[in-house]
């Protein structure tokens, strides 16, 4: 009698056990925003921050752009935070010590591509590395990280699942915008449109010429001549802000460091260059511009 | 009897391996449809410079 209790009741526990291991920790593929049923080739469609020390990461954009975070576990396996602003995901936090003689704290923006082994076949061929080589993430997708030509790092990304689409619209503690300080401006955007298939066009700005990355018909990154000679090329990721002023002024206060403040020579004062405590370069854009 | 005993031996067994798969999926979390988090060590390099230049940002 006790046994046929006990085959009665273990399918519930099982099966609530399924539910809740599903619900509690795996947002399903379409939780926290829209994705596209096709890839969006060409488009930056996540941002991880590699960064030594997660909680004081945590306190300082949290505190900066109101951010949210959930302990997710990694596709790999590991601790992975992720990242939330109104219940939409827009990114992640995976942890990486730093040696002694260097800093790796990093944003990390990983650009949709039709094949990630061909395109680090392509980057090596170019002259780049392959820094993480292509594996598979679970049922996400497959990924890989490379430096460009110039050494400029960069994440590749082919989704099984869609990439994010654009319905989301921006607004403070966004990412707006992925922009390439450049040795050669013009050489690193035919780089990426052959990796990427995008579209490079060029448009009048502030007295030069800027360069714009565009797939499906919109401007999906800029690539720009570094400000200077001696700055390492790299990927600079925008995160919008309501006060570009004000959110330079709480980057101290919450332990970041400012590289270039606002001011009418830079950008009509709408653009901060900052790094959070941990060392990782950000931009702070004024939105709406 | 017997044919009553063996009906719920096979049900415990399906029973069993059902909780199997539960708590694989528990322990694993059954995440991996968000974030990729590739681990990429390389140093930022100097960026002090980024400060030097500021009216050459377009």
């Amino acid at each position: 009698m006790n046994r046929m209790i006990f085959a009665r009741l273990l399918p519930a526990l099982a099966l609530a056990l399924v539910i809740g291991a599903c619900s509690a920790t795996a947002p399903g593929p379409t939780a926290g925003f829209s994705l596209s049923n096709e890839p969006l080739l060409g488009k930056f469609v996540w941002h991880d921050l590699v960064t030594d020390d997660v909680e004081k990461a945590r306190r300082f954009y949290g505190g900066l752009l109101g951010w949210k975070f959930e302990k997710s576990t990694h596709p790999l396996g590991g601790d992975y935070t992720l990242i939330t602003l109104d219940g939409q995901y827009l990114g992640g936090m995976v942890r990486l010590e730093d040696p002694a003689e260097a800093d790796y704290s990093r944003w990390l923006p990983y650009l949709s591509v039709a094949d990630v082994d061909a395109a680090v076949r392509f980057a090596e061929t170019a002259g780049g590395t392959a820094v993480v080589a292509p594996l598979d993430l679970g049922n996400i997708g497959r990924a890989a990280a490379i430096t460009d030509p110039e050494g400029a790092v960069v994440g590749l990304l082919r989704s099984r699942v869609g990439d994010p689409d654009d319905s989301t619209e921006s607004a403070a503690g966004r990412i707006v915008w992925n922009e390439l300080l450049a040795a050669e401006e013009g050489t690193a955007a035919r780089f990426y449109g052959s990796l990427a298939g995008l579209e490079v066009s060029t448009i009048s700005r502030r007295g030069g010429e800027y360069t714009l990355l565009r797939a499906q018909g919109r401007d999906r990154a800029g690539v720009m001549q570094r400000p200077d000679p001696r700055v390492t090329p790299l990927w600079l990721t925008y995160f919008a802000v309501d006060d570009v002023a004000a959110s330079a002024r709480r980057v101290t206060e919450l332990g970041g460091e400012v590289l270039l403040a606002p001011s009418p020579d830079l950008r009509e004062g709408q653009l901060a260059v900052v790094t959070d405590p941990n060392g990782a370069i950000l931009a702070l854009q004024q939105w709406p511009q | 009897m017997m044919h009553e005993r063996e009906k719920v031996s096979t049900w415990t067994k399906r029973i069993l391996i059902l909780l199997l798969v539960a708590v694989c999926l528990q322990l694993g979390g059954c995440s991996g449809n968000v974030g990729v988090g590739l681990s990429v060590g390389v140093p930022i390099g100097d960026h002090g410079y980024i400060s030097v230049g500021g009216g050459r940002w377009l």
